[in-house]
């Protein structure tokens, strides 16, 4: 069976995937423990034991938002080299326990599919897949690669689906893994904490100016990141504009798709420029400086009230001398 | 030779508090159970004679993004949850978490009530619980439960008496077990996740006296349970750290994730949040000037009773205020960005692309 593991087949479900870091931070976790307490696994040059877990999240229309993830146990069956893993027996048994004991406290969750690490697609992920199959319909299959690379730029994450193809030379149905594009998606608490995390900020109440700054900070990077993005769009129009000047005979293709969406984005600005925007904008503006002013009034009240405190200690003094 | 010299090593860093900017394989090292030293480590009990015995927790990624995502799935509710991980020394190490199938009541009307119910679900849920932990062992998870975390939504991280009850129990028979607080509001309010990390002391203990411990906002509602049980825990300082391949995943994430970063309004999703801090905070004044008022005409008679260490009700609701303020003007911060970076207009057409400049406002 031939596994496209290149990748450059996309998947043609129409299933639209988003992707929680906590479960990237989950598959990254079982990688480093089961590393950690494998004997020899930690030395340099041994390959990490692959590890294997469901995904669990929840449908909605044409979107599965992928949420969280547990691990699950399997028997190597060849039973020697770690993560050649040839053969991946999973234990369904435990699988679907494990989904059970999930589903007393995540209600809305079904497990979705299925996550291991390693480089690329293998045969033995297809014969695992078809296991799976057996218990969940129509599972995603996340293969995470947690060889630390400092010159990769993108997330070392692929999704696949799979799809059924005829074999050319024998007309027999087979399965093949097939791309599927995923985005990030967050939650609101999750942001602060894979903020928190990335970062990893004292844990000590930090007093207000330290969290302004903090939360300057952040907006700053990723304005940053913005301005990189910004900078390459820049970069390439004006390559574009150098080629049709320089050559004219349309050497470089002229890139319509890009031009278009270009000037769709900068259509889009100003971004949300309406009298409602602008209404709602300044009465947020106004309710925070009210704020403001309410702990300025508490404060100046709290002098104040000190200051006659400490007025009356010392008229009080002198008015009982005096009545002595 | 070669693991003793990893784990003094890593028993180095944490008690200088070496954070994951040290090399990550002895980060990674925190991962590694060692099965017998935890049975020699409980063998020792080393709480009996030291009732501060554990100074910290290290919490592991993601542990942390579990709780905070738990807590802050279960809304107004109350979730609650297991931690598992190991000690070392006086150190608790948190490695991973699990929710139990437990929610609280809507807001603690009846105390009685809910601490009933809390115990019957405690109870309850330890078989659950074991069942888990029996599962896991399977999959190179052979740490074992080390304590316990719940959420208070919305009135920040302390022990309740029914919390102190609970902690107590567990202290007595599972020794050693901490825990957890966590509330997902404030987590929401202020932009990092407001966590705490408790021990209560034995029942017969009567802790030094060391002075007001540090101050946080507690709801009006709330003061008396939390004054009455103030003095029967102590607070852990929580540090976190994550493996090398966290961090490195992380600043993968990162160059997918600013976009969240910049679409997130803090402002609209606190709402709710700010408008019943200040309904607090007029609660609060409005309770403070009566007995101000009071104070002022008995004020030669009481003038003594007034300890050092003691703010006035007063000075505590500026604190409250001014943190309310600042919080606020974080999120409109972000608002103000945010409108001159996409609304504004641009004078000269044709002015480039805005990558030029658009990172005016941020340097200022």
């Amino acid at each position: 069976m031939e596994v496209d593991a290149g990748g450059t087949r996309q998947s043609t479900s129409g299933l639209e995937w988003k992707l929680h870091p906590l479960v990237l931070i989950n598959i990254s976790d079982h990688h480093t423990r089961t590393r950690a307490n494998t004997p020899g696994a930690t030395a340099p040059g041994v390959p990490a034991p692959a590890v294997l877990g469901c995904l669990l999240g929840s449908q909605s229309g044409r979107t599965v938002d992928i949420r969280n993830s547990f691990e699950v146990r399997y028997n190597n069956g060849s039973g020697s080299a770690a993560g050649s893993g040839l053969d991946l027996d999973v234990d369904i048994t435990y699988l679907l326990k494990k989904q059970e004991q999930y589903k007393q406290v995540f209600k809305n969750l079904d497990v979705v599919g299925w996550y291991a690490t390693g480089a690329l697609a293998t045969d033995a992920h297809m014969a695992t897949h078809r296991k799976i199959s057996e218990v969940v319909e129509s599972p995603v299959f996340l293969l995470l690669d947690p060889a630390v690379d400092h010159t990769r730029k993108d997330l070392p994450v692929t999704l696949y689906e799979t799809e059924l193809h005829l074999a050319p030379d024998t007309g027999a149905p087979t399965n093949q893994f097939v791309r599927a594009p995923y985005a990030i998606e967050t939650s609101d608490a999750e942001r602060i904490g894979v903020d928190q995390v990335a970062r990893i900020l004292p844990s000590g109440r930090a007093t207000g100016a330290e969290q302004l700054s903090a939360q300057l900070a952040s907006m700053h990077s990723a304005i940053k990141m913005l301005c990189e993005r910004l900078r390459v769009i820049h970069g390439a129009l004006g390559k574009v504009s150098a080629g049709q000047a320089g050559s004219g005979d349309g050497s470089v293709a002229y890139p319509h798709a890009l031009l278009r969406q270009v000037s769709s984005l900068i259509n889009g600005l100003p971004a949300c420029d309406t009298e409602a925007f602008t209404r709602e904008y300044l009465t947020e503006y106004n309710d925070t400086l009210l704020t403001l002013y309410l702990a300025a009034m508490t404060r100046g009240t709290h002098t104040a009230n000190e200051v006659v405190d400490k007025y009356v200690m010392a008229y009080d003094k002198q008015g009982r001398r005096r009545g002595i | 030779m070669a693991a003793d010299a990893g784990q003094a090593k890593a028993r180095w860093e944490l008690e200088n508090n070496i954070q994951a900017t040290t090399s990550g394989e002895d980060v990674d090292a925190l991962f590694k159970y060692d099965a017998a030293e935890q049975q020699l480590a409980q063998s020792c009990k080393p709480w009996l004679k030291d009732p501060h015995h554990y100074k910290h927790v290290r919490m592991s990624a993601l542990a942390l993004l579990k709780i905070a995502m738990h807590a802050r799935s279960g809304g107004n509710l109350e979730v609650m949850g297991i931690l598992q991980g190991k000690v070392v020394g006086d150190t608790f190490i948190v490695i991973d978490s699990f929710a139990l199938p437990v929610e609280g009541t809507e807001t603690r009307v009846n105390a009685q009530a809910e601490a009933y119910e809390y115990m019957v679900d405690f109870l309850d849920t330890n078989k659950y619980m074991v069942d888990f932990l029996d599962t896991n062992k399977a999959v190179h998870r052979p740490e074992n439960a080390v304590g316990w975390y719940h959420s208070h939504p919305g009135y920040g991280c302390w022990l309740s008496g029914i919390d102190v009850n609970t902690q107590m129990m567990n202290q007595q028979y599972q020794e050693p077990w901490l825990a957890v607080v966590v509330d997902p509001m404030r987590t929401m309010a202020a932009g990092k996740v407001e966590i705490g990390a408790f021990r209560t002391y034995p029942k017969d203990y009567k802790p030094a006296d060391e002075g007001p411990s540090e101050y946080q906002t507690i709801p009006l509602d709330k003061i008396e349970d939390f004054g009455v049980h103030a003095k029967s825990y102590y607070p852990l300082d929580i540090t976190f750290f994550k493996s090398s391949t966290d961090s490195h995943l992380l600043d993968l994430l990162w160059n997918k994730y600013w976009v969240a970063t910049l679409s997130a309004s803090p402002l609209i999703s606190n709402r709710d949040f700010a408008v019943g801090q200040i309904a607090d905070v007029a609660e609060k004044l409005e309770q403070a000037e009566g007995q101000l008022t009071h104070g002022g005409r008995l004020g030669r008679f009481v003038e003594k009773k007034k300890g050092a260490g003691d703010d006035s009700a007063l000075s505590k609701i500026c604190r409250d205020t001014s943190k309310l303020a600042a919080e606020q003007i974080k999120g409109l911060s972000t608002q103000v960005i945010k409108n001159a970076l996409f609304n504004c207009r641009l004078t000269a057409p044709g002015a480039g692309a805005g990558g030029s400049g658009a990172p005016v406002p941020m340097e200022t």
